[in-house]
């Protein structure tokens, strides 16, 4: 009979078969970019998180659990749960019924991607009401940010997964949009970035529209020194520069018609800030009114000069939009978003609200550039900057 | 973007070199595809990747690449209804397309193992293959197949018993 060692040594042979050292590099980059598409959360997040009883419900939904839920409470509280916030009884089921048969209806990737973007969305509206009560604590608000990361991520994923799938072209962009629209909120709700670090604002936006960038909060697209400049500047109101600046827009837009791809994107482009901007005027609307009590009462009638301001800039865009001058939509619907944004942080200072940081928006580089060596249109006084220290300076 | 002090990421890309001939050599002696084997052994780790992503905990790599190889090539067969299973047993019998950098020597050496381990039923097939070829302990064989380590060292202990009686015929 044949010893052990035989048969082991015999077996063995199959040990010859394995990847080539090619095979097993391309595969190890393969990984390592899906990796990219999926980073793990920092350990500080995620420790954080873990605390919270409500987002563990998010962290790993319990179907079965939410189903005895539901059972226990009928029927009527799947749809009781749509406008519970966390820290409600019904947010669970929100999250774990409600959100979760949703997101087993989207089958392609072009819906999966989308209904990706609606729950990252559907979290900050719920950072924004949160906030708008005062009960957006340190803790919830980690955990809606990481929610929102996650969420975009895994759109991001679909809508390049939705393109290779030969996704129209515009469709593509209007989920990119969406995207953007999302993670330059994120940006200013649930991370707080300030106003002059986030993209998303006139120049900073036009550049960062390659949504690739998106994916990085490090990957910002940087601002231009004219940007910077038109950021410390107190001039004139939105309105009237604004009004200034779609006329030199609609020039551009008549002198590009013939490019109708150009057009096409613009367009999809503004349909997509539209469909979103209502949502966020009612939103901020709310918003508002739920943060009157606790809030000064100058911040609160500043509040609503802001949100005049941008059911000016909607009805605007939306003239233009009807004229079919999409790029000038655009930067209406841009403004009205940033606008939505700076009432956040009008509510959040309080009883000192801040000046807006910028009343103006330039957007001119990237459609009617301006020679370097030409003067701006505009005095613009020049800021001081810290001058980099010398090494020899460092050292003293 | 990655970053290489990161905890978790470190341990998948070690896991990854380590483990990664072993999940293509299993999935290649069970699909008889390379082709097919390199598709699975990058589901495997993409899939695993998913797993740690959404905040779960892996101690053992090893074992739980295996677990997840083995239901994806599950997955594949159920996807491959068409296929007869005289046809699957045909094909288990396969030679390989590309050799990958392997000698005729070893290359033969491979053969004469696939042939002995195929003549052994599918139920001994795997964990034979998985101790002596992969050296993985019962208990992770038992957790990669989803039996008990009982059943997982009598199989052993039954296959390498009937290897022994088919070479011992063979010698005869």
């Amino acid at each position: 009979m044949e010893k052990f060692d035989d048969i082991q040594k015999e077996l063995g042979g199959l040990r010859h078969i394995s990847l080539s050292k090619d095979e097993k590099q391309t595969m190890r980059e393969k990984i390592t970019e899906h990796m990219s598409y999926k980073p793990m959360r920092s350990e500080n997040t995620r420790e954080t998180a873990s605390y919270s009883f409500w987002f563990v419900w998010m962290r790993r939904p319990m179907p079965v659990i939410a189903a005895v839920l539901v059972f226990l409470v009928g029927g009527g509280a799947v749809a009781a749960a749509e406008g519970a916030l966390p820290g409600d009884v019904l947010y669970p089921i929100k999250i774990s019924v409600n959100e979760e048969v949703r997101g087993v209806l989207a089958l392609s990737s072009e819906a999966k991607a989308s209904w990706n973007i609606s729950r990252a969305e559907r979290r900050l509206q719920e950072a924004t009401f949160l906030s708008a009560d005062g009960r957006l604590t340190e803790e919830t608000r980690l955990a809606l940010d990481s929610r929102i990361e996650e969420y975009t991520n895994e759109a991001q994923l679909f809508a390049e997964e939705a393109e290779n799938d030969d996704l129209n072209g515009n469709r593509f962009i209007a989920l990119t949009t969406r995207i953007e629209i999302a993670l330059n909120a994120r940006d200013r709700i649930t991370r707080a970035v300030s106003r002059a670090t986030a993209t998303g604002s006139g120049v900073a936006t036009l550049q960062a529209r390659n949504i690739r960038a998106l994916d990085a909060g490090e990957a910002r697209a940087p601002e231009s020194a004219l940007f910077s400049q038109t950021m410390q500047m107190e001039s004139a109101s939105l309105i009237a520069d604004d009004a200034v600046q779609a006329t030199e827009l609609s020039k551009s837009e008549v002198s590009s018609e013939e490019n109708q791809t150009h057009i096409n994107m613009e367009h999809i482009r503004a349909e997509a800030q539209l469909a979103i901007l209502r949502d966020r005027l009612k939103s901020t609307r709310i918003f508002t009114e739920r943060a009157q009590h606790r809030i000064s009462e100058s911040s609160y009638e500043r509040a609503k000069e802001e949100i005049a301001r941008m059911e000016k800039l909607l009805e605007k865009g939306t003239d233009s939009f009807a004229k079919r001058q999409f790029v000038s939509a655009s930067v209406s619907f841009e403004n009205a978003l940033q606008i939505a944004l700076d009432v956040h942080d009008i509510v959040r200072i309080g009883e000192s609200p801040i000046e807006p940081v910028r009343k103006i928006e330039l957007d001119v580089p990237t459609i009617d550039p301006i020679p370097a060596s030409a003067p701006l249109p505009i005095e613009i006084e020049p800021v001081d900057r810290p001058k980099n220290k010398t090494r020899n300076e460092m050292t003293q | 973007m990655l970053k290489p002090s990161d905890t978790i990421e470190k341990q998948f890309l070690e896991a990854y070199d380590e483990y990664s001939d072993a999940i293509f050599r299993f999935c290649i002696v069970k699909v008889s595809d390379r082709e097919k084997a390199l598709d699975l052994t990058q589901d495997t780790f993409t899939r695993v990747w998913e797993y740690s992503f959404k905040g779960n905990v892996i101690d053992n790599w090893k074992p739980f690449l295996f677990k997840t190889a083995y239901n994806l090539i599950i997955d594949h067969y159920r996807k491959k209804k068409s296929i007869s299973l005289d046809e699957m047993e045909e094909e288990v019998g396969f030679v390989p397309s590309e050799t990958a950098g392997i000698t005729a020597e070893m290359y033969a050496e491979y053969n004469i193992a696939l042939k002995k381990l195929n003549e052994l039923d599918e139920a001994y097939r795997d964990p034979v293959m998985l101790r002596i070829v992969e050296g993985l302990s019962p208990k992770d064989i038992a957790e990669t197949l989803g039996i008990s380590e009982n059943v997982v060292s009598v199989r052993i202990h039954r296959g390498i018993a009937k290897l022994r009686e088919i070479a011992g015929e063979e010698n005869k």
